[in-house]
């Protein structure tokens, strides 16, 4: 703690006037100054032999006085100690030095009982007992556990809580403005890709691979379907739910999810690997359809794509494709 | 029965099991309860909220080890929401904190009970003059002896912040003692 000027200077000077090496004006001045300085007055008065350093009756003074100059007082560090005390958890050194401490300072020993008092009795109202009723009050309200709650029910909860923050509206206007603009700048999205309006929203159509083809050209069709969705764009392959081939004489399932502008994009695929395939529009909305394969031979010309023996019906978007075919 | 085996019991259903897990946590809850509201009444109620509310959700302490910090979290937690709700809506009727000195507590014999009372008396009444940050200090380590550690996860403060804390809640409760006491008789306490 720094010290004013003037204590430093009467400090460094007073060996110099105890030895009678100062001017008397110099003398003048220090002897002003320790009398409205008492840390410099007691200083002198240890200093030429006056005062007993040790003494009884300076000594809590003196050290209180030192302490209010420099740490400002200990009395806080005392009182964890005296939580650790209480505890049994004080080390012998740090023992010592509250013991020293509580000599001399009542404030801190007066703290030491009630510390006392309150560590043995506050681990006693851990457990309050309450009433009779309690118990049953409890057992009636839990009398069977309810069914966890469902996702509406959370959906709904959590939509009530939203509601209620503060920039809930402005943080919806944001998702949806940035779901417009992704959906709008995605170019490969089918909602774009689609013709006259072709849409999410568009029926369901499965498509019927061929009815009279051989096992192996079912094979190759279905193998051809799934790299087609391996290697296709990110969206078109996201439809392809479930490609099953079958052997012959059995069903294959060709799962197919809704969108006209997708699936006229396999039909292409199909019909440019394959030379001919169909599409079969029920009119209802079958997210499945299964197919009988063949036995083989029974089909049209070994491995060839047969010239008929499809199914009859065409999307209008099958029948713009076949418009431009040859 | 062990408490691990209660705990899976419960889990499993079993109605007993969670009655004898109602009794055996019941007097712990209540008492977190009692100490952060002041009031019998509301603890009782926060008390039975806590109950249900572990019920219904008993399988997400999935570590048996951690479940009473666990409890002891859930029933702050719902007493914290109850002061703040008390807060916003004053009681109707005002319960002073007198009535804290009627809590019961097992005690061996009439003697030893009436000195437990009269501690208990004063400790409650000092309890309640503390600050709720300063209490709940005393409620977590002193009273329901939870870890520094458990402490320190509970409230989200590193463990050096949860010891000073507790020792300047404690001194502070000494002090809130030995002036209900008189400095003169502070010695001289029912031990």
């Amino acid at each position: 703690m720094s010290r004013p000027i003037e204590c430093q200077r009467f400090e460094s000077g007073l060996p110099a006037w105890l030895a009678g090496r100062l001017s008397p004006r110099e003398v003048a001045a220090m002897a002003a100054h320790a009398t409205q300085c008492r840390w410099c007055r007691d200083l002198l008065e240890f200093a030429s032999g006056d005062r007993d350093l040790l003494s009884a009756a300076d000594g809590p003074d003196l050290a209180a006085s030192i302490l209010a100059r420099t740490t400002g007082g200990s009395c806080r560090r005392a009182e964890d100690l005296l939580c650790e005390e209480v505890d049994g958890t004080l080390a012998g050194e740090e023992g010592r030095l509250l013991s020293a401490h509580l000599e001399h300072c009542g404030d801190c020993t007066l703290l030491l009982e009630p510390l006392r008092l309150l560590h043995r009795a506050l681990p006693r109202i851990a457990e309050l007992p309450p009433d009779e009723t309690f118990l049953s009050d409890v057992l009636a309200r839990t009398s069977k556990r309810p069914a966890p709650e469902r996702l509406p029910v959370l959906l709904a909860a959590w939509w009530r809580r939203s509601l209620r923050r503060p920039r809930f509206a402005l943080e919806v206007a944001y998702s949806a403005a940035l779901a417009v603009f992704l959906v709008a700048g995605t170019p490969s999205l089918p909602i774009r890709g689609g013709s006259g309006g072709a849409s999410l929203r568009s029926p369901i159509e499965s498509v019927a691979v061929l009815r009279t083809a051989p096992t192996s050209l079912v094979l190759q069709t279905v193998e051809a379907f799934e790299e087609f969705g391996k290697r296709g764009a990110a969206g078109a392959r996201r439809k392809v739910e479930r490609v099953v081939a079958g052997e012959a004489g059995r069903s294959i399932r060709v799962f197919v999810k809704r969108n006209t502008a997708w699936t006229r994009t396999v039909w292409v695929r199909l019909r440019t690997l394959f030379g001919s395939s169909k599409i079969d529009p029920t009119g209802t909305e079958p997210t499945r359809t299964s197919i009988r394969i063949p036995d083989e031979g029974t089909g049209a010309g070994g491995g060839r794509p047969p010239q008929g023996g499809f199914h009859e019906q065409h999307t209008q978007s099958d029948r713009r494709y076949d418009a431009r075919s040859p | 029965m062990e408490q691990r085996e209660i705990l899976a019991r419960c889990r499993d259903g079993d109605e007993l099991a969670w009655e004898a897990l109602i009794r055996l946590f019941q007097g712990r809850v209540y008492s977190v309860c009692c100490h952060y509201l002041g009031n019998r009444e509301e603890a009782r109620d926060v008390a039975q909220d806590v109950f249900v509310r572990l019920y219904q959700r008993l399988d997400a302490c999935t570590n048996d080890d951690t479940f009473v910090p666990w409890l002891i979290q859930m029933t702050r937690n719902a007493c914290i929401d109850r002061l703040r709700r008390i807060k916003s809506r004053p009681l109707a009727v005002p319960v002073p904190v007198d009535e804290m000195v009627d809590l019961r507590a097992p005690g061996p014999s009439p003697e030893e009970e009436s000195r437990a009372s009269l501690r208990r008396d004063l400790v409650h009444r000092a309890l309640h003059m503390l600050s709720l940050v300063n209490r709940e200090m005393i409620v977590l380590k002193e009273i329901q002896g939870l870890s520094l550690e458990e402490i320190a996860r509970l409230l989200r403060v590193p463990i050096g912040t949860v010891k000073s804390r507790s020792n300047r809640a404690r001194i502070e409760l000494a002090r809130h003692i030995r002036s209900l006491t008189g400095t003169a008789e502070a010695g001289g306490e029912p031990r």
